[in-house]
């Protein structure tokens, strides 16, 4: 008896030590079909799907609720009026309207500032990405990587003109930072954009494909935008690099007025020659309201979801 | 050392004995006194072969060692304690195990004095009389001896003992002031000779309390004992082993089975309901089949709060309950303290719940048989207006509304349609059916079972029903001394049918019957509608009762409050639930050495369940209606393996006595599910869809979901010290590796201790009746709760980011939340501190005080917006804490002939929010077009608390509006109208806003009591089981008000309508201008507390001597009231609301099916 109870006490202990050995990758479930981020842009396609989200909040025409960069925009100037049933419709559009906006006005201020931001959260996070994608070609990544610089300049350019004093936040922030950033001066950020923006020229296409690739950005959209910012920038001293900037895209073959003014309101015009950078909007996304807010076109343009 | 020297003394002693000529004589001597005395004891030692396994008095464990070892044992009968163990004399090897393991835990000694001899002592003075005893050629001291034939005078009595059941088997007798005794036998029968009339008899039995008898001139004495109510020797179970409750030092709740006898229990939750402390449990519904809430030491978290089930050592996920069938259950154990939650590690704290089951005992074969059917009807219905005051009412309201008259003669309506009688039945069944069959000899025992249980609902019976087949197969085997194997297979069926909202504001038959008007008609008759062609009931699919009249549809009250007979008929039979469980484990244990035990457990839970329902042309009214026919189909399985490794070991150092555990567990659960949905089939009900019919695909639309795997592998060891059970010493610590922890904390450790002091033990207390038993104990641990969703730490990538390029519209994706590789378990800290007592002999106190802490609650992060996340990351932030008392009390006594019982058990508890980070709080419920949340979880507060405006009364005239102004003079409510509500500007902003809400109410209770008194005389016994709880407010939301037409209940009767008539109901207006209703306010809050009758029963046992003539073991009949009265102040249906599917509807009565109270009527049966 002893010797067989030793055996199986063995065996028992050989049972439970195998067990114990075995534990580490039973803890490492399947996904079940989520995507994680640590196993993502792994391949040209899904790089350029984070390209496409990085595009994504330039659409964004509501946030929180109503908040169309452009429609915003004019209300201020004196082309519109913000109208509406009676004073209270909208508090957000009026304020902007009578120049009364304040930190609690509903809505439109945190969604321009989520917007941008959400932007230069997917810009940060492609560029961290964007050099280990196995497959995607040189050529692409250095392309991808300009469209970012460009796009991070632009978002950075809305904020620093809507906001003043913003956080310049140039990397996906590490959990640490999440709570501690703190505002930049607006020199400051100008100094990123244009940095980001003269990083860009280099490496983005003077054309392309309208059919396939209409919107994305070229050289010379960045160089407008470069010269347009420096003017924002209002310092008498740096005129004649925003004149430097613009004049390449006015010397370029691909940018002028078109023959006929009414040619550019017309929706089969799209991408023409007079247009260096456009923000494009569809209905074909299929959305109606009840994916309220996420419309990823325009609330004023998406066909089903018809405003103003 | 001290040993050493008493080996010494020994050695002189039998070279004494060697050197002595009549040594042989004197071992004969030995063999024949023994032999003598255990002739007392032969038929104890006779009946272990059918009994094995039953708690015996030691010396018929002596005797019965005597031929298994073949030696003699030598003692003064009066030094052997009256305590029954429960002890395999064949498990072991050399007759010193078995001394050592007998005799520790008295303090007793042991010395072979020959080679077959062993004398047994409690001190050195009696060694030495014993070993002089034997050296006496004649015989022994009277101590020693237990026969005597030289007593001519001897008497001869009989008798018999019993308990309030029946016989006494095992019941110790002995003459006092002598080692003269015997043991009671299956019948409760013994026989003694004692020396003179003048003699004393001891009767006792552990666990009843002690008498002593003059036999005086007696020849038959029948007595009966009375159970020592404290319980203190009862063995409770404890994670991954078994503790006695007297050296328990952590705080665990324990019902036995026999606590529960005959009782109707329909589901686990309602043994434990009332019966312990420290458990708050609530019915989730009345629907047959229907879940109940279980809460160990209040709101331990934000998230998930249901226990931890472990059934036969395996773990399971809640949920899935009710496949054990009650009458299977031998014990539930809530483990509710830290310390001994601290070996379940990250799963226990939010409470264990420990489940064994009926195990076979070797002897006889038993068969039982139990059974009870029942009726069963509401206890009680709203009181709602009938067709007459709805008219006036809601013609009142209109007018106020500045509408006209709607009812022109409301006079005529009369009382219209009692809605609540068309769905409830009074007369709903309820039957459960048990046989179980147990035995086994001393090498294998099993327990096997079938049951059945059938519940009709008492509302709307025909699609709210239950009914449940199980099967149970437990056995143990000892293939040899040293190696068992057993298994617990249980096996169930469920088929069942919901009427679909049990507590939901959206239809349903309550909410129809509670929001319906009562001037439509049940059917239509009036041949004008039925005749008009352009009718809804000659236009649409409506539906039609048995004879084909159409029922009616209500023309004032629309959406989703239906005719709820309508309803029914498109429900009933077109919808079913089933599930099959099979729960089992298998075990298999080593003794290698002794003490050692090695064990391994592989336990599994294998269900499967699904719907099949079908879905009918139908048109209810305007906005209820179905006009393509589907057939639903779902399945699901889910699949959990458990895999136990244990290693333990006990040993007795003299007053030592350590206990050592470790172990390691793996532990997988998979659920899977897939459904489809088969439109456009050309059937009309259930019974002849099926998916064989060809249907084009685009008709055919399937769905279907894997759940993550959630997987746990963990190490845990507990040593338990205790010397001379006074002082009591635990601990254990377990790690817990899970798939949900975050990469950086992917194992937790999980440590608890505890201490106890048996003050009662001490050699300095006073022996005394006044307390006879006493024990302080602390504990302190660490646990967790890894219900924190699966994946919840990485980040993962989402489409729908999409922007259009040229003409294509591109996919794009992003990372949503940023990963938190901290992520881990939500940690509870608590303190526990108790007591044990025994007073007045009889009656047992248990106290305890805990503080529990829960920090790091899972809560998403807010993150500023410069992050850019498209989703905040859940990070561990909140923390919560819980406070309570629970105070246990047991009384038994026999006053005459009867016998009573009382236990009684309160707890109370405080929860508070003590932290959500940054979040300034969470809204909780909401119900339909009240405007804003009803509940918060905001810091400082209880969990879920009640939110909303404060009214300081009614405006009873214009003055009083006008008079209500706030600083600046201006009114506070310009457009209130008298009879509204004056709601109190608590921000003082003078103005009326969102901001004027506040705490308002506690929903959950802050108190729970229950007691169980009981008296038996003879034959008969009755009981009387009743429990509340209390300190939390309800919240009556039982009529909509975004249907202003809805019926009211006749609280409106008493609505304001003029000056003076009402400070507190408003008056009743169409589109209720000033939020009377619309915002939530104290008027909803009603009282939650309650005190129900849960259980009165009756019974009667059939005497022995009528049974034993139909071989029959026991016969009992009863009659029981289940939930009898309830009182209460609340005007909902049932007070008692736990929160479906979700927790946030604690508290909230949206029109909540009741609770049925029923009478049955009920038969057990043993052979």
């Amino acid at each position: 008896m002893k010797r067989s109870t030793l055996l199986y006490c063995s065996l028992f202990a050989g049972i439970v030590l195998g067990v114990g050995a075995c534990k580490k990758s039973f803890l490492n479930v399947n996904p079940e079909g989520q995507v994680f981020e640590s196993n993502y842009y792994q391949t040209p396609d899904e790089a350029f799907s984070g390209l496409v989200a990085a595009y994504n909040p330039l659409a964004w025409t509501v946030v929180s609720s109503y908040a169309p960069k452009m429609v915003l925009l004019t209300l201020a100037s004196d082309e519109a009026y913000a109208g509406g049933g009676s004073s209270s419709d909208n508090p957000g559009f009026q304020a902007w309207n009578t120049y009364t906006l304040n930190s609690g006005t509903p809505n439109v201020p945190p969604d321009l500032w989520q917007r941008n931001f959400t932007g230069i959260f997917r810009v940060n996070t492609m560029l961290s990405k964007i050099n280990g994608v196995p497959g995607l070609t040189t050529d692409l990544q250095t392309r991808y990587t300009a469209e970012m610089y460009f796009l991070r300049a632009y978002y950075y350019f809305d904020l620093v003109r809507e906001f003043g004093n913003v956080p310049l936040i140039t990397k996906v922030l590490p959990q640490s930072d999440f709570y501690n950033q703190v505002q930049a001066k607006p020199a400051d950020v100008y100094a990123q954009i244009e940095k980001d923006l003269n990083a860009a020229i280099p490496g983005l296409p003077a054309t392309v494909n309208i059919a396939t690739e209409g919107g994305r950005v070229t050289k010379g959209a960045a160089q407008a935008l470069l010269g347009k910012v420096i003017i924002y920038e209002n310092n008498n001293g740096r005129m004649q690099d925003a004149a430097n900037a613009l004049e390449q895209v006015n010397t370029s073959p691909n940018y002028h007025l078109l023959p006929n003014y009414a040619d550019i309101f017309n929706p089969g015009n799209k991408f023409n020659a007079e247009s260096i950078f456009e923000i494009v909007h569809t209905n074909q996304s299929g959305k109606t309201w009840s994916n309220w807010p996420n419309f990823d076109g325009n609330v004023g343009s998406d066909g089903r979801a018809t405003f103003l | 050392m001290r040993k050493r020297t008493l080996a010494g003394k020994l050695l002189l002693l039998v070279l004494l004995f060697l050197g002595n000529s009549t040594l042989m004589n004197a071992r004969s001597q030995t063999n024949a006194w023994l032999t003598s005395y255990s002739q007392a004891s032969a038929n104890v030692a006779r009946q272990y072969q059918d009994q094995g396994g039953q708690a015996r008095s030691i010396s018929s464990i002596l005797a019965e060692a005597r031929k298994i070892f073949d030696v003699d044992f030598i003692y003064e009968s009066k030094v052997m304690p009256s305590a029954r163990v429960i002890i395999d004399v064949d498990k072991y090897k050399s007759v010193e195990d078995f001394l050592d393991e007998l005799l520790r835990p008295y303090n007793l000694k042991y010395k072979k004095v020959l080679s077959k001899a062993y004398v047994i002592y409690s001190n050195n003075p009696e060694l030495k009389r014993l070993i002089a005893s034997l050296l006496k050629q004649d015989g022994m001291s009277a101590d020693v001896a237990t026969t005597s034939s030289s007593d001519a005078k001897a008497i001869l009595v009989t008798g018999k003992i019993s308990d309030e059941k029946g016989p006494l088997e095992g019941v110790s007798v002995v003459v006092k002031g002598t080692s003269k005794g015997t043991v009671t036998d299956k019948e409760g029968r013994f026989k003694l000779e004692v020396n003179d009339a003048n003699a004393v008899l001891v009767f006792s039995l552990v666990g009843y309390q002690t008498k002593e008898e003059v036999v005086g001139n007696r020849s038959d004495i029948a007595l009966t004992l009375v159970s020592q109510s404290q319980g203190l020797n009862d063995v409770i179970v404890v994670g991954y082993g078994t503790q006695k409750k007297s050296v328990v030092t952590g705080a665990i709740s324990s019902v036995k089975a026999s606590d529960l006898d005959d009782q109707p229990v329909y589901r686990l939750e309602d043994a434990l309901q009332g019966r312990t402390t420290g458990v708050s449990i609530a019915a989730n519904s009345g629907q047959p089949g229907s879940t109940e809430q279980v809460r160990v030491r209040g709101i331990t978290t934000i998230n998930g709060n249901d226990p931890l089930y472990v059934v036969d050592g395996v773990v399971l996920d809640g949920g899935g309950l009710d496949y054990l069938n009650p009458a299977d259950i031998e014990s539930i154990e809530v483990l509710k303290d830290a310390a001994s939650q601290a070996i379940y590690g990250a799963r226990a704290s939010t409470g264990v719940i420990l489940v064994t089951t009926k195990k076979g005992k070797a002897g006889t074969m038993r068969v039982s048989y139990d059974g009870f059917y029942g009726s069963q009807g509401p206890a009680r219905k709203l009181h709602l207006l009938d067709a007459e005051q709805y008219a006036t009412l809601r013609n009142e309201s209109s007018l106020a509304g500045g509408k006209g008259v709607i009812f022109a003669n409301p006079q005529s309506l009369g009382k219209g349609t009692d809605w609540q009688s068309q769905i409830f039945d009074n007369n709903a069944s309820i039957m459960s059916h048990q046989l179980s069959i147990s035995g086994g000899t001393d090498k294998s025992t099993f327990y096997t079972s079938l049951g059945y249980f059938d519940q009709n609902g008492i509302v709307a019976d025909p699609i709210s029903w239950y009914k449940r087949i199980t099967a149970r197969f437990n056995g143990a085997h000892k293939v040899t001394p040293w190696l068992n194997f057993g298994e617990n297979i249980g096996y169930s069926y469920i088929r069942n049918q919901g009427l679909g909202n049990t507590n939901s504001e959206f239809g349903g038959p309550l909410s129809s019957a509670i929001n319906l008007d009562p001037t439509t008609p049940v059917v239509i008759t009036d041949p004008t509608i039925l005749n008009d062609p352009n009718s809804i009931y000659n236009t649409k699919p409506v539906v039609r009762d048995a004879q084909g009249r159409p029922y009616a549809i209500s023309n004032y009250v629309g959406q989703e409050e239906t005719n709820p007979l309508a309803y029914i008929k498109t429900q009933q039979g077109n919808s079913y639930n089933w599930s099959h469980n099979f729960i089992s484990d298998a075990y298999m244990s080593i003794l290698p050495v002794k003490g050692l035990e090695l064990k391994t457990n592989i336990g599994t839970k294998l269900a499967f369940w699904g719907t099949n329902s079908f879905t009918p042309i139908y048109y209810l009214n305007g906005s209820q209606g179905n006009v393509i026919t589907n057939y639903y189909r779902d399945a699901e399985n889910l699949f959990i393996w458990d895999w136990e490794n244990t290693a333990s070991y006990n040993r007795h150092f003299g007053l030592h006595n350590v206990t050592a555990l470790i172990g390691q567990s793996a532990w997988e659960n998979n659920h899977a599910q897939i459904n489809g949905n088969f439109q456009y089939m050309p059937v009309t009900s259930l019974s002849q869809a099926t998916p064989n019919y060809s249907l084009p695909n685009a008709d055919k639309v399937a769905n279907g979901k894997d759940d993550v795997a959630h997987t746990l592998s963990s190490e845990f060891a507990r040593v338990v010290y205790s010397y001379d059970e006074r002082y009591l010493l635990e601990g254990q610590i377990r790690r817990d590796g899970s798939s949900r922890f975050g990469s950086n904390n992917k194992y937790g450790y999980f440590p608890g201790g505890s201490i106890g002091w048996v003050v009662t033990r001490e050699n300095f207390f006073p022996t005394s009746k006044a307390l006879s038993f006493l024990k302080i104990r602390g504990s302190y641990g660490v646990t967790g709760n890894d219900n924190i969703g699966d994946f919840a730490y990485v980040s993962t990538v989402s489409g729908g980011r999409n922007y259009t390029l040229g003409n294509n519209y591109e996919v794009g994706n992003s990372p949503n939340a940023p990963p938190n590789p901290d992520l881990k378990w939500e940690q509870t800290t608590q303190v526990d501190a108790g007591l044990d007592a025994v007073v007045l002999s009889n009656i047992s106190v248990t106290l305890d005080l805990y503080n529990k802490k829960t920090t790091g609650m899972l809560l998403d992060q807010q993150l500023p917006l410069y992050v850019g996340s498209s989703a905040n990351p859940p990070g561990n932030i909140g923390n919560m804490s819980n406070k309570g008392i629970e105070l246990e009390l047991g009384y038994n006594k026999k006053v005459g002939q009867v016998n009573l019982g009382l236990h009684a058990n309160g707890s109370l508890m405080q929860n508070r929010v003590t932290s959500l980070g940054i979040t300034p709080f969470q809204t909780g419920a909401h119900i339909q077009s009240v405007q804003y949340e009803l509940t918060r979880n905001q810091p400082g507060y209880s969990w879920n608390s009640f939110y909303g405006f404060k009214s300081e009364g009614i405006f009873q005239t214009q003055a009083d509006v006008a008079n209500y102004v706030n600083k600046a003079g201006q009114m506070i409510q310009p457009k209130a109208k008298p009879g509204d509500y004056k709601w109190a500007d608590l921000n003082g902003d003078g103005k009326i806003s969102d901001s004027d809400r506040t705490i308002i109410g506690n929903s959950i209770p802050t108190y729970t009591f229950g007691f169980t008194a009981t008296a038996a005389w003879k034959g008969f016994d009755i009981l009387i089981f009743g429990q509340g709880a209390g300190g939390n407010k309800l919240y009556q939301g039982l009529r909509r008000l975004d249907i202003q037409t809805a019926n009211y209940s006749t609280a409106a009767l008493r609505r304001w309508t003029g000056a003076g008539t009402s400070n507190n109901y408003p008056r009743l207006v169409d589109g209720d201008p000033n939020n009377n209703f619309i915002y939530p306010s104290a008027f909803y809050l009603e009282s939650g507390a309650y005190f129900r009758i849960k259980n009165l029963q009756i019974g009667y046992t059939l005497p022995q001597s009528l049974l034993r003539k139909a071989t029959l073991n026991k016969v009992r009949v009863y009659v029981s009231g289940y939930n009898l009265i309830t009182f209460t102040h609340y005007t909902g249906y049932d007070p008692e609301i736990g929160g479906i599917n979700n927790q946030n509807n604690v508290g909230i009565d949206r029109g909540f099916y009741p609770q049925a109270r029923s009478f049955q009527a009920g038969l057990s049966v043993g052979f």
